[in-house]
């Protein structure tokens, strides 16, 4: 049984309540109107209702596709594991005090000694969060400081190797061997349930009387806006491979030549990039790299040969390690020669870009969809790492 | 200690340890010793008495293969400190089994050298820690490419192209390290590595528990390339060594070259050789602070501002070489382009100084923004320390041993072109961290200006530029080494030619890729934010490093 509350306290638990009611109201139906309103919109243009432009986002069975990092490289090991609690503690007590925040705030307007119900309420409340902290820590078992990171310790073994001592020099100065192990490659055949996430679908409903001319003007209009924003900024996923880093981005990313002006910026993920800058020579090692980053950039993607080794070999074409240019790894648009070529060079390349790009990427999407499609009947197979 | 003391003394204990089985080799140069190790079995010996008697580092190991004596020629070279004394020791290993102890449990510095000799020429060091391919792909089986009698076509049997289409290289754990304990790997394509280069790190929360530079994205083979090209051609190659310092890279190639075939430079061209390579020093070291303010991040400014002022540099090279990169400006016998008649363009030298009044303002500008920030010294100040004996033991040159608190500068140690009649000091640091790695380079361009500005007044004013060797003389047989002070450490290319007017062998002493090899060291204990200053520090150039 609760005991009866005074009328008293009773009073100042209204008054803790009284808000104006019209207003959040007015606030709340708006809010949850715009929700309403976004779901339909969404459920319109969005793959599979009655006004869809959108074509299904598809998971195109390029191996490196699905590779986690973007710089080219598989993760080694297990990418899903257990951190070590010290690293979720902080955003843990962030998000739970960042709750607990506003209602902190209330309760400091309405203070008063007298109000023992709600002290108490957020007196247990604060302990309680606390214990459940405490409770996650303890659980886990495990101290906030890694252990292995002992920096005084380190820094005198440092002052020891430097005046010569023995010992800490050998401590020091330890060339471990790298002990991870190649695995054989798990290789699954390709089922149908497999090729069906991997098809396009494509909506082929083009005779509705009604819907069907106002998809065919929905979907000009946002072919037009993207292709513009295309040709307009392109992003660059420049690979820093050897002296045409320096002249493409570096010198025509500062003051001189500002490269910024027509929009290029670097990127640094291949997932955001339009534009392909293959500067260097192309090694043995580079070239499944390369084409991972290739096929992590989303279409429509254009590819740069800078300077000649990337068009032909250059100087070091015949090499035992070198392949002859970028167009036996990539399918590449644009030739831009010199050893380096000057940045003024790159500038004209991105006038080029600019004029010729967008009619060529609304002439390659067709080809796409055919490539794709010729890539999933060509596929037996997909290999699981 | 004197040249004469040092060379006595070295032969001295090496003939009382080692007895009949080493033997003194006649040398073309004074400064150098040479000597003749019988049995390879005793070279951990050698290694031990030079040791003792103050050699700092094996600075180079070159394997020669010789394929008619039945062998493959190791030669060692050490160094000192102190002097311009090296010692050069010759071992022969046999061609079939070439198989010699390590000398890196005893002298880590000797670990790249080393392994660089399995990965080109399958020499297998005995007890070497972490023997595996750096520069080709790690599951090559194509053979060594430097071995005089390798097919070449050998390397297109390489299956580059299938590893195009499925996943490469899927690595695991091995099962007995424990739970907590992850693998990162930072590139080949990544912002902070500078370049393309791959660091695999072992972790465990976000300290780095051990880490494992992995080369060889660059590598195009200059070393074979260049043994069927002439030595004029091979100036274009070294040019795309370091594309931060080009100039330099000519330079060594070329006094290599001219000891190898004996060619005297005229007076005038040491004097302008000496400005290229400061001017190319201050190039390179403003390139650098630019990365490695990019590096520490937010500090766009400071990225922008040294480049401002690098392409007025460039301009003037342009000017002068008609190139903003790749130069090929200093050739054998002197400086030009391609004619021997050409001369500076006038009004360069006034041109340059105004550049270098300019220059010393700007410096004050970046020291504003840079020491004057609290946050700048907090991510520098004792993150990546390896000073004293340590650095030398782990064979650190240039600015990384110079900021552990050692002096050691080739340009003053043995000096080569004009530079003992300069007047300028060697900036040297303390703690050898990040911090005095970037105060050594920003004292060292304020040198470098010095230079140039004294070398402007005293350089004479007529006269030739470029000694004229008709080709038919461009061959020699025997042995000939440039030794330079890069702006990234010591360069030294060393050439053994057999009378043609190509080399038979040439290699190349790449000061970053000894200085990368520190981060085996550096980055163990070190926290995952710090890698990019650590990296940075170094001032890595990829190219350079795989050649």
């Amino acid at each position: 049984m609760i005991a009866p509350i005074s009328p008293k306290l009773r009073g100042k638990i209204l008054m803790l309540f009284s808000l104006d009611y019209l207003t959040l109201g007015v606030f709340a139906s708006l809010m949850i109107g715009f929700m309403i309103f976004g779901i339909i919109i969404w459920k319109l243009v969005a793959s599979g209702g009655p006004l869809s432009i959108h074509r299904k986002r598809t998971t195109v069975p390029e191996p490196y596709k699905r590779v986690g990092y973007e710089c080219g490289e598989v993760p080694i090991g297990k990418t899903r594991f257990s951190f070590d609690i010290e690293y979720y503690v902080f955003p843990l007590i962030f998000i739970v005090f960042d709750v607990f925040t506003p209602f902190l705030f209330l309760w400091t307007i309405t203070y008063s000694p007298n109000n023992w119900l709600i002290n108490m309420f957020f007196v247990l409340l604060i302990m309680f969060l606390f214990l459940g902290m405490m409770a996650a820590v303890l659980r886990d078992g495990k101290s906030l400081v890694t252990p292995e990171y002992q920096k005084d310790y380190y820094l005198e073994m440092i002052e020891k190797a430097a005046n010569g001592d023995e010992e800490a020099l050998n401590e020091f100065l330890r060339i471990e061997p790298l002990k991870i192990i190649k695995k054989e490659l798990e290789v699954k055949p390709m089922t149908q349930d497999m090729r069906n996430k991997y098809s396009l679908s494509i909506p082929d409903d083009k005779t509705h009387p009604v819907l069907a001319p106002i998809r065919a003007l929905l979907r000009k209009l946002v072919g037009w806006l993207f292709r513009w924003g295309l040709g307009k900024s392109p992003w660059i996923l420049y690979l820093g491979i050897k002296c045409c880093a320096l002249e493409i981005p570096m010198a025509v990313g500062v003051s001189r030549f500002d490269m910024e002006r027509w929009g290029i910026i670097p990127s640094g993920s291949p997932r955001q990039a339009d534009l392909m800058i293959v500067n260097g020579p192309i090694t043995f090692k580079w070239a499944p790299r390369i084409k991972a980053l290739y096929d992590q950039i989303a279409e429509p993607k254009f590819v740069v040969a800078l300077g000649e080794c990337a068009i032909l070999g250059g100087p070091f074409k015949g090499s035992y390690a070198v392949i002859d240019g970028a167009n036996k790894v990539l399918p590449v648009d644009f030739y831009l020669p010199g050893c380096p070529p000057r940045p003024e060079m790159f500038l004209d390349l991105v006038m080029k870009y600019r004029s010729s790009v967008p009619s060529e990427a609304e002439r390659r999407r067709e080809k796409i969809v055919l490539a794709r499609k010729e890539v999933l009947r060509n596929l037996d197979k997909v290999l699981v790492g | 200690m004197g040249v004469d003391e040092i060379k006595d003394l070295t032969i001295r204990e090496l003939s009382s340890t080692l007895g009949s089985d080493i033997e003194k080799r006649d040398m073309k140069w004074d400064k150098y010793i040479g000597v003749n190790l019988l049995k390879p079995k005793r070279i951990t010996e050698l290694v031990r008495v030079l040791k003792k008697i103050g050699y700092a580092q094996p600075v180079l190991i070159t394997a020669v293969d010789k394929p008619s004596d039945g062998v493959i020629e190791l030669v060692y070279k050490f160094n000192r400190i102190d002097s311009k004394v090296m010692t050069w020791v010759y071992v022969n290993v046999d061609r079939e089994n070439p198989r010699i102890p390590s000398i890196t449990p005893l002298w880590r510095a000797a670990f790249p050298h080393e392994i660089e000799a399995y990965d080109l020429m399958g020499v297998v060091f005995d007890n070497i820690p972490d023997l595996r391919h750096v520069f080709l792909p790690w599951d090559w089986n194509q053979g060594f490419p430097l071995r005089k009698d390798w097919d070449p076509n050998e390397a297109k049997k390489y299956p580059w192209w299938e590893k195009t289409r499925e996943f490469y290289d899927p690595f695991i754990i091995p099962s007995d390290e424990s739970d907590d304990i992850y693998y990162v790997s930072i590139g080949p394509q990544h912002p902070a590595v500078h370049g393309s280069f791959r660091l695999i790190l072992k972790m465990k929360g976000d300290t780095i528990l051990e880490a494992w530079p992995d080369f060889g994205w660059v590598h195009r083979g200059i070393e074979k390339l260049a043994e069927s090209k002439t030595f004029d051609q091979i100036i274009v190659y070294t040019d795309r060594l370091c594309y931060g310092s080009s100039i330099s890279w000519n330079l060594t190639y070329s006094l290599a070259v001219e000891d190898l075939l004996g060619i005297e430079v005229p007076e005038r061209s040491l004097w302008f050789r000496v400005i290229l390579v400061e001017m190319q020093r201050i190039v390179s070291h403003l390139l650098w602070l630019s990365a490695l303010m990019a590096d520490l991040g937010t500090y766009h400014s400071m990225f922008l501002y040294p480049i401002r002022e690098r392409e007025k540099f460039l301009d003037l090279f342009e000017k002068a070489s008609g190139a903003r990169l790749t130069y090929s400006y200093i050739k054998i016998g002197g400086v030009g382009i391609f004619k021997h008649a050409e001369d500076i363009p006038d009004n360069w030298f006034n041109e340059l100084k105004d550049v270098l009044t300019d220059f010393k303002q700007r410096v004050k500008e970046y020291l504003d923004m840079t020491e004057a920030s609290e946050s700048f010294h907090i991510r520098t100040k004792n993150v990546g320390v390896i000073r004293g004996k340590a650095a030398i033991e782990a064979g650190a040159t240039g600015p990384v041993l110079r900021a552990a608190g050692i002096k050691y500068d080739v340009r003053k140690i043995d000096p080569y072109l004009v530079y003992d009649q300069l007047d300028f000091e060697i900036p040297v640091g303390k703690r050898g961290d990040v911090y005095d790695r970037w105060w050594v380079r920003i004292n060292e361009m304020l040198q470098s200006v010095r230079i140039i500005e004294q070398a402007i007044e005293e350089m004479p004013k007529q006269g030739p530029l470029r000694t004229k060797v008709p080709p038919i003389k461009m061959r020699g047989t025997g042995e000939g080494i440039g030794r330079t002070e890069d702006p990234r450490g010591e360069a030294i290319i060393y050439i053994v030619g057999d009378g043609k007017n190509m080399p038979y062998r040439i290699h190349i002493r790449s000061p970053t890729y000894i200085n990368l090899s520190l981060l085996h060291f550096l980055l163990r204990k070190a926290k995952f934010a710090d890698i990019a200053a650590i990296i940075g520090s170094l001032d890595p150039c990829m190219a350079e490093v795989d050649r």
